[in-house]
């Protein structure tokens, strides 16, 4: 080929009048490939591209067309293209001329982008179809705390009925025990449900409604206060902390009762790790704890074991009770 | 209510011109003026050709000669109301000269519509004789006072801008 043609960007191919290939630029064999050598190998229309010569062959100038490349998809148009007929003595040969192509002389990345593009495209499928079940599946978690709670709220129920309906002041005394650690366990499911977030729930929310529980379970009227971080914690650690703080606030509502009973409930985190403190201003833990009391603390102690966490009881002007446990980063401060 | 008391000039023919103005004025500014005179050439050449063979077989000849091209061009020129004449005539060369475009003043601004003279002239003539180069040397489209379009017959070493025409060939494929 003419050295000019080397400043030519766009792949230049050169045709015998049969259509042989006699020649192409760099930018055509990166194209088309060095062992192109028919039109048959460039483009899909005989009938368009006998018509392109032919108009060629009938001007000096270069004319104008479009053709269709081998191995284009159909949403692909015909590439443009320039025909000039190439006359020397009394043979004639064809340069056909791809044109808008310039940045087809890097055919191996035009490759790689039509592939990422591809994958692109699979990718943001997929993600479309996971975000879809994952919304699916949200749909059917909270359903199922909705049952769980539905579920927990006729066991509520029956416990209470039976409780009613009998006699035996034992017997009374062990329904309002699990009516109390029932409710607590509603407590926590309810609030469940009610949060946005599946991961977890408000736990200073859930502290106060569980004061509540315990106030109106105790039938007595004693001031809870409540002092609690609004801190998120998930539902593996909501669960024991709702069963622990229950226990201890029914404790303390139960030996600080009198004229001036007072019971106090704070929730405070700090790096890592949250406390949380129920203090009543009863006459203190004895010695030896035993009885009922005793066995709530070691139900506390196996739920704090749990969660990872430590009971310290102590007397300082009542009872004092303090959990700390750790508090892990997917526990957060709820804005 | 009729409108066709209404002074709008505008008949098919006003329409048509205006339409093939608008046309290339547009293809002019989108594509530049050289880019839009080969897209011109595609459409000059399919026009010469329907022509050539419409004058052919009117006058059932295989092939004009120089004489007939001459008349055959001038004669078509004026059916579409294009006034040109012969203005030179040489063993060499026909010079055709006009004072009037078929376009009439559409034609103004858009020197792109030459190439359908030029293709025409030069298909007609290439197709019957073998070879022209067709050289505009005035336009009414440029701005000229008329067009004169000189129509060389052989070949020159020094063809200088001038687009030439040949008869065309149909080339036979090998499928490979």
């Amino acid at each position: 080929m003419h050295p000019i043609a080397k400043l030519i960007r766009e792949p230049v191919v050169v045709f015998a009048d049969d259509g042989h290939i006699i020649d192409m630029n760099r930018p055509a064999r990166l194209r088309f490939g060095e062992s192109a050598n028919s039109w048959r190998q460039l483009f899909a229309d005989l009938e368009g591209f006998q018509n392109l010569l032919e108009r060629a062959s009938g001007t000096s100038d270069p004319v104008l067309g479009a053709l269709r490349l081998i191995g284009s998809v159909p949403s692909e148009p015909d590439a443009k293209v320039e025909a000039l007929a190439l006359r020397e003595g009394g043979a004639i040969g064809y340069a056909v001329k791809l044109r808008d192509v310039v940045g087809d002389q890097f055919p191996a990345l035009t490759a790689q982008v039509r592939e990422l593009n591809g994958e692109v495209a699979v990718r943001r499928r997929i993600q479309a179809e996971l975000e879809e079940s994952l919304a699916h599946n949200k749909v059917l978690y909270r359903e199922l705390q909705h049952r769980v709670k539905n579920h927990l709220q006729m066991i509520l129920a029956l416990v209470s009925t039976a409780g009613r309906e009998s006699d035996d002041p034992g017997r009374k005394q062990f329904v309002k025990m699990l009516q109390s650690k029932l409710s607590a366990l509603f407590d926590a499911q309810r609030l469940m449900y009610s949060e946005e977030s599946a991961d977890g729930l408000r736990v200073d929310q859930m502290l106060s409604a569980l004061a509540e529980t315990v106030q109106s379970l105790a039938g007595v009227r004693i001031a809870i206060v409540v002092r609690a971080e609004p801190v998120i914690a998930p539902n593996d650690l909501a669960f024991p902390l709702a069963l622990i703080a229950n226990e201890l606030l029914t404790n303390a509502v139960k030996y600080a009762a009198g004229p001036e009973a007072a019971v106090s409930l704070d929730f405070v985190r700090s790096e890592g790790e949250a406390v949380l403190t129920v203090r009543d201003n009863g006459p203190g833990f004895a010695p030896a704890a035993s009885g009922p009391t005793s066995s709530g603390l070691g139900l506390v102690r196996g739920l704090c074991r749990q969660i990872g966490g430590h009971l310290a009881i102590k007397s300082d002007g009542g009872a004092v009770a303090v959990v700390s446990f750790p508090l892990s980063e997917a526990s957060h401060a709820a804005v | 209510m009729s409108l066709d008391h209404l002074d709008i000039d505008l008949e098919r023919d006003m329409f048509l011109r205006t339409l093939l103005r608008e046309l290339s004025g547009a293809l002019q500014d989108v594509v530049g003026l050289e880019e839009a005179s080969g897209y011109i050439s595609v459409v000059g050449a399919a026009v010469g050709k329907a022509l050539d063979e419409k004058y052919r077989a009117a006058l059932a000849v295989d092939r004009l000669s120089a004489e007939q091209v001459a008349q055959v061009l001038v004669d078509l020129k004026q059916r579409i109301k294009g006034d040109f004449y012969v203005a030179e005539q040489r063993e060499d060369r026909i010079v055709f000269a006009s004072n009037s475009c078929p376009f009439g003043e559409f034609v103004a601004g858009r020197p792109a519509l030459c190439m359908m003279t030029s293709n025409v002239f030069g298909h007609v003539t290439g197709e019957n004789l073998g070879y022209a180069r067709v050289q505009i040397d005035k336009a009414i489209a440029r701005g000229d006072p008329g067009c004169r379009v000189t129509v060389y017959l052989t070949p020159n070493q020094d063809g200088g801008e001038a687009r030439e025409y040949f008869r065309r060939v149909r080339p036979e494929l090998a499928d490979l």
